[in-house]
């Protein structure tokens, strides 16, 4: 019983592996534009942008130069996108389908 | 014996001890990376949480200093341990004394919580949910707090009874 919890336990720090594809949170790493923050667009406004785009918004915020949204795709799967948030254009997240 | 072992006793078993710095480091990992690197904050998540499962069964199995029923008291004993504890006028125990018997239980119940609010963070229902972040940024705040309590306290019975309870936790050895 001992020896199979300690083993037990090396296997979870080692990998926890099995979870890995599950959906999360990121920040991009890199700016989403180089334009000063007075040309953003308004929350509003990109938020409207990510719509038109065919997403269904859960939440958005602009941090570290991108519009960061968690979203819902037409395929009904999750992901984040980060957008350009002098345009709304997106910029990483689009393409990747998120469990 | 050796000089440096005569004296000493073996008071917490190697599954313990890993334990104990396995949470620490997963715990820092997982606050660093929370907003940021989503792969790694959640697999240190998952991978604390199966540890503190692990911690909960080895309370029943293992040797006797790592058994809950050794050092998990009443509300009552453990609230006139503290009261002694502030006078250092409390006795010294080998295992954990009565207040980290219940950090120990505060501390499970937190992490629980913060694992379960993260685990709902990654299903469709709460993708993106504001609430939930906020509910699982809450628990991690009060971890925290405890953390503080937990470093506090270590230095509070190491003062008083004149020993290094941190080297304990990693030799696994105490004075008599």
């Amino acid at each position: 019983m001992r020896k199979t919890i300690i083993f037990a336990s090396l296997a979870a720090l080692v990998g926890a592996a099995g979870v890995a594809s599950a959906a999360h949170a990121d920040s991009l790493g890199r700016p989403c534009t180089t334009k000063p923050e007075k040309d953003y667009l308004t929350l509003d406004a990109l938020k409207a942008k990510v719509v038109e785009q065919g997403y269904k918004i859960r939440s958005g915020e602009i941090k570290k130069a991108c519009g960061e949204f968690y979203v819902i795709d037409k395929a009904g799967k999750k992901a984040e996108l980060f957008v350009d948030p002098t345009s709304g254009v997106i910029v990483a997240g689009g393409g990747k389908g998120k469990e | 014996m050796p000089p440096a072992l005569s004296g000493r006793v073996a008071v917490w078993d190697p599954f313990v001890r890993l334990f104990h710095w396995s949470l620490v480091a997963l715990f820092v990992a997982a606050y660093a990376t929370g907003d940021e690197i989503g792969w790694l904050h959640v697999r240190a998540g998952y991978a604390l949480a199966a540890l503190v499962a692990l911690r909960g069964v080895w309370g029943f199995v293992g040797p006797r200093n790592a058994r809950f029923a050794s050092f998990l008291r009443s509300p009552v004993e453990t609230l006139a341990f503290l009261r002694d504890s502030l006078r250092l006028k409390a006795p010294r125990h080998l295992g954990h004394n009565p207040a980290g018997g219940a950090m120990i239980v505060a501390m499970f119940a937190t992490l629980a919580y913060v694992s379960v609010t993260g685990v709902l963070l990654t299903a469709d229902a709460f993708w993106g949910s504001h609430a939930m972040k906020e509910a699982h940024e809450a628990g991690v705040d009060v971890m925290i707090g405890l953390i503080f309590l937990h470093l506090a306290g270590v230095a509070l019975a190491s003062f008083e009874h004149r020993e290094n309870l941190v080297r304990a936790m990693i030799t696994g050895r105490k004075r008599a």
